[in-house]
């Protein structure tokens, strides 16, 4: 269904627009929250009460810009608010265990990989964002944009409202950061970067 | 940072976390995420019924209405006289009234029946209204 359709049904009210428009969003919000917090539950709370909060104020939203940058300017705050009101433990069970095991026997039909790579590359997420964590929020925020959720600079400067070089430069002092975390967690994919 | 170390740099981290960004969260993590975000704009929705008018609701009328109890209170803590009571306005009457007049009432309430020699002489008040002793009268 069109993006602009289910929009502008919600705005009327619709709320099984709204629904659909959330099914379309709803992995990738989780996913960018968890970036943020480091906790799924959190996560997964965090993100549905930025898309309550984003039902009541589709009015604001201005059609030329892109739904999900305008989403995640409030899915941003709610995290920040998050984080400023509740302390919370960062524990990864991001990747559930129906899925890993899933992703096993599929590497396993296909002879490509074995399941201890598998299981390593959990290892990685691991690692990676326990070392997001020990980011300041706006490199956090940058860095998971950029290599988590794939965001292109410019979607980045407008879903953060930064200028494209205030994102660059919180981006490079991102990644020289995670350079220094992760290889002190020995963490050898990311040894070239 | 020069321009071009900035995007070899964005290259390489690009590709070492490629894999990651395919990972999404499990479908049982997702199981029932938007229709509950739905419940909870309805649950949202049902307060804001019950809820004051945002221009009441404002903060800019806090200190407007601890002011409007504060001043109650003051007010209920004045001191001031009491009405008096309508038996104390009576007996004010009659020390005021002249002796003529409580005469002509004794005998109107005699001729009713309403006033008794027991009234006479509980009240010390005799026919021969001489004897009454009235303040303004007297003076």
């Amino acid at each position: 269904m069109d993006e602009r359709w289910l929009i502008s049904q919600a705005r009327e009210g619709d709320k099984e627009a709204f629904s659909s428009l959330v099914e379309i969003y709803q992995s990738r919000a989780v996913r960018a929250a968890f970036s943020l917090l480091g906790n799924l539950e959190d996560a997964r709370d965090s993100a549905q009460e930025a898309f309550v909060k984003a039902y009541f104020h589709l009015n604001n939203f201005r059609d030329e810009s892109r739904f999900y940058t305008w989403f995640y300017r409030i899915l941003m705050n709610v995290c920040r608010d998050f984080l400023r009101t509740k302390k919370f433990r960062v524990f990864i069970s991001f990747w559930s265990d129906k899925e890993e095991e899933q992703a096993i026997v599929d590497k396993l039909a296909s002879q490509e990989k074995n399941a201890g790579q598998v299981l390593e590359n959990k290892e990685l997420g691991v690692k990676i964002h326990d070392a997001l964590q020990k980011l300041p929020f706006q490199q956090k925020n940058i860095f998971s944009l950029r290599y988590l959720d794939g965001m292109s600079l410019d979607e980045i400067a407008e879903a953060t409202e930064l200028t494209l070089g205030a994102v660059k430069a919180n981006l490079w002092q991102a990644c020289q950061k995670m350079k220094t975390f992760l290889k002190a967690m020995d963490v050898k994919e990311v040894s070239d970067v | 940072m020069s321009d071009s170390s900035f995007n070899e740099t964005d290259k390489r981290w690009q590709k070492a976390l490629e894999k990651e960004r395919e990972k999404m969260p499990s479908p049982e993590l997702m199981k029932n995420f938007s229709s509950q975000v739905v419940e909870k704009i309805e649950k949202r929705e049902e307060k804001r019924v019950f809820k004051l008018p945002e221009i009441v609701s404002a903060r800019v009328f806090v200190p407007v209405f601890t002011m409007m109890i504060l001043a109650s209170f003051v007010v209920l803590r004045l001191p001031f006289e009491s009405p008096k009571s309508p038996a104390i306005m009576e007996s004010i009457q009659i020390g005021t009234a002249n002796a003529s007049e409580v005469e002509e009432d004794i005998a109107e309430l005699r001729e009713l029946g309403a006033w008794t020699e027991e009234d006479e002489q509980s009240t010390g008040i005799s026919s021969g209204f001489e004897a009454l002793e009235i303040g303004n009268d007297s003076a």
